[in-house]
């Protein structure tokens, strides 16, 4: 009796074992093609999707190419699926980290392509947008990489190391999402454009396209674009530069931000609205490239109230461009009116992109210096 | 006949795993934007009474459960309809929730398997577990938590990173017209839900409490649910919660600790598999205790297979798609469910307290024997 059991028990267990294990749908990883990225241009009506796609080859070394196809289809799933024309395998989207948007496209609206992946279960909600400032995005995708084996990676660290330089602000898929469905808040997506160095095609990851609602309205370039992660809070890092800055002689100066953090203050009265910036960044300075000694005393506390006022400028002329020229809340103002002042929202929320071209900016910006690196003094210059 | 009794700490962890069931990863409170933590706590607030009441007939009857009560309350012949009633509620609550799970799986993990794969895996697993009776459930739960409230909160953690707390405000901003609404849908969806265990539960009148288990239970499950919430609103924002179908599995998926730790959305998986498996376990048991007495068959254990086995079949017909299951969960249930949660507890509640007081002057009330 004791015995059958065991036998059963074995039965069972193979049976178990052999029938139910892995997937219903088995599948080898050769029979996918693995994308890294992908890049979407408009030709006439359609879509025309480019892919990296990445292969692995194992033996002695384990060898990773990439290679490209480009595609066309009515809308963006059927340029996808219709790759299986050329490629002859599915592609398989859950390694993608990059999309690459011509301008074109975000012109037209962004949603078309966003919806269908957002949608898919494949691609992760982690990935990475960029818009080409200039050219076809396809082109971008299918230059040589510098410093690893597959662009698309290298486009994704580029994004994810702006946080020491602040030229540019990685946005992923469900961020552009939440920024795009707040009320009183435009979303931003960093760009990207091709630049030569000697002879050498590079994409350069730098400054940031201007969303309003779903559609792309404009560029701001590196500079303005750390201004803005100013006003959004957004700064983790990167350097604030003066390359002329005049005492006796000229003296370069660069801080590094240490940490920042950034407020918003609406104020209302009489019928107008006040935004108050509060800045309050941390640096160091990290340069001190000529002979005058900013290091101390009063002429640090002179740099210190010239990088304040600098800031303060910075902050105020792209706010007022952004009202002017683009007429587009990127800096979630209406968003921190609807939070501090709920009662206000409510009244002007139907009338925002009016009322927000009238509301005033008070910027105080506060650089604490922290330290001035390894050496406490200017480098010495005798005879 | 064995004694199905279970101490009351696994009876607040089979309580709480059941409150957490399909919720968390189905999300609740979602019309109420980001006052959807004011909504549950609300929610809360409403169950309590009724869960005094669910109590209340089971210390009133200790060591019986619903089907005997109606029996003593209602007689033979109206306990039966009665009991038919309540049976046809807890089946289709495990049907319901089973393919809550069928849609969780074929949306974000397998979709090209047949939908009957995944059911009948949980359904078999569900029948032995009914078959096994209250006693295996309670143990298993109160082992399974342990794990379960680790796993939760170790993610709720590393959520974070990504977390911005401006999604919660400004608070109310919609007046407190949604909150309520929502309320009430949570307080149906799944909190009222635990009628079910009156069903399941038979007490001592010396080892047990049914109050302190009930609420005691309500506060574990309550947690849980708020955190998991809480995290969902932190992150995605209430706009995108709307958006998605599994809030919690789109927050998890964004969770990356510097490109090592990425990719854990088989945490929300596993959770959901556990605590589903254990809501659907007790409607299982709580739908057999009723055929079982609906029909006089003296042991419920021989008719969990059949109802088992009608629960996973029924589970594939009640909806067309997820869209359907989405508009029923949300829009619908609330009033469904609301006889079978609040009126028919209110009436056995009200006719046991009556009986009960009739029967005291002869000295006790007289039960008849246990089948």
């Amino acid at each position: 009796m004791k015995r059958r059991k065991i036998w059963i028990l074995l039965l069972c267990y193979l049976l178990i074992s052999s029938v139910l294990s892995g997937c219903w749908n088995y599948r080898e990883v050769e029979s996918f093609a693995i994308i890294s990225g992908f890049a979407v241009d408009k030709k006439d009506e359609n879509y025309l999707l480019t892919f990296e796609i990445v292969n692995v080859e194992s033996g002695k070394d384990t060898v990773i190419s990439t290679k490209h196809v480009t595609s066309e289809g009515t809308t963006v799933f059927d340029a996808v699926r219709k790759t299986i024309k050329m490629v002859g395998k599915r592609l398989y989207f859950s390694h993608a980290e990059v999309v690459i948007l011509s301008k074109e496209v975000a012109e037209e609206g962004i949603v078309p392509i966003l919806d269908w992946v957002a949608r898919d279960a494949e691609p992760r909600s982690t990935l990475h947008y960029l818009v080409s400032k200039e050219g076809p995005a396809g082109e971008i995708l299918e230059q040589q990489s510098m410093t690893s084996d597959v662009l698309a990676y290298e486009l994704s660290d580029m994004l994810k190391a702006q946080r020491s330089l602040s030229n540019a602000l990685d946005t992923e898929e469900w961020q552009f999402m939440r920024d795009m469905a707040t009320k009183g808040l435009s979303a931003t997506l960093p760009t990207v454009r091709l630049t030569n160095d000697d002879n050498k095609v590079l994409p350069e990851i730098s400054g940031a396209a201007i969303f309003k609602e779903d559609k792309l309205v404009g560029f701001i370039d590196g500079e303005d674009t750390m201004t803005m992660m100013f006003i959004k809070d957004e700064i983790k890092g990167g350097l604030l530069v003066n390359k002329e800055y005049k005492g006796d002689s000229v003296t370069n100066m660069s801080l590094e931000i240490l940490t920042s953090k950034t407020k918003l203050k609406p104020r209302y009265a009489d019928n107008k609205i006040t935004m108050e910036i509060v800045t309050e960044t941390n640096v160091a300075i990290d340069e001190n490239g000529g002979r005058d000694n900013y290091l101390e005393g009063e002429a640090l506390a002179k740099l210190k109230s010239d990088f304040e006022t600098m800031l303060q400028d910075n902050i105020r002329n792209l706010v007022k461009s952004m009202q002017e020229e683009y007429d587009c809340d990127t800096f979630g103002f209406g968003r921190a009116i609807k939070i501090k002042l709920p009662r206000v929202w409510k009244q002007i929320e139907p009338q925002w992109s009016e009322v927000y071209k009238t509301v005033e900016v008070e910027v105080h910006s506060t650089i604490n210096i922290r330290n001035t690196s390894f050496e406490s003094k200017p480098v010495k210059v005798g005879d | 006949m064995r004694m199905e009794i279970i101490s009351n700490r696994q009876g607040i962890t089979l309580i709480a795993l059941f409150i957490m069931g399909s919720t968390l990863v189905l999300g609740i409170g979602a019309d109420a934007k980001q006052d959807a933590w004011l909504a549950i706590l609300l929610a809360v607030l409403l169950a309590v009474p009724m869960m005094a009441i669910y109590a209340r007939l089971l210390s009133l009857y200790p060591e019986k459960n619903l089907y005997d009560i109606l029996d003593t309350v209602f007689g033979k012949l109206f306990g039966r309809l009665v009991a038919l009633l309540f049976t046809w509620y807890v089946f289709h609550l495990g049907a319901m929730v089973l393919r809550n799970f069928q849609e969780f799986i074929k949306v974000v993990a397998f979709p090209e398997t047949p939908e009957f794969v995944p059911i009948m895996l949980m359904g078999i697993l569900c029948i032995w577990a009914a078959k096994e009776g209250v006693e295996l459930l309670g143990r298993w739960s109160q082992f399974i938590m342990i794990i379960l409230s680790a796993i939760i909160v170790i993610v709720v953690l590393l959520c974070m990173k990504d977390a911005d707390f401006d999604n919660l405000r400004p608070v109310l901003y919609n007046g407190v017209g949604p909150v309520i609404s929502s309320a009430f849908g949570i307080f149906s969806f799944p909190y009222a839900e635990t009628f079910v265990f009156t069903a399941v539960f038979t007490f001592s009148k010396v080892r047990n409490s049914p109050l302190k288990v009930y609420l005691k239970g309500l506060i574990l499950g309550t947690v849980f649910v708020l955190l998991v919430s809480l995290r969902n609103l932190l992150v995605l924002g209430p706009d995108l919660i709307e958006q998605v179908y599994f809030p919690s599995y789109a927050v998890v998926g964004i969770v990356n600790i510097g490109d090592f730790l990425q990719r854990i959305e088989v945490t929300v998986a596993v959770v959901f598999l556990f605590s589903g498996f254990a809501k659907i376990s007790v409607c299982l048991l709580a739908a057999s205790k009723g055929v079982d007495y609906i029909f006089g068959l003296g042991n419920y254990r021989q008719i969990v297979a059949p109802v088992g086995l009608l629960m996973m079949v029924s589970s594939h017909i009640i909806y067309q798609s997820i869209m359907e299951m989405q508009e029923w969960a949300f829009d619908i249930y609330k009033y469904y469910a609301f006889p079978f949660q609040v009126l028919l507890p209110v009436v056995i509640w009200i006719a046991a307290e009556l009986k009960a007081k009739r029967a005291k002057p002869d000295g006790s009330v007289r039960h008849p024997p246990r089948v």
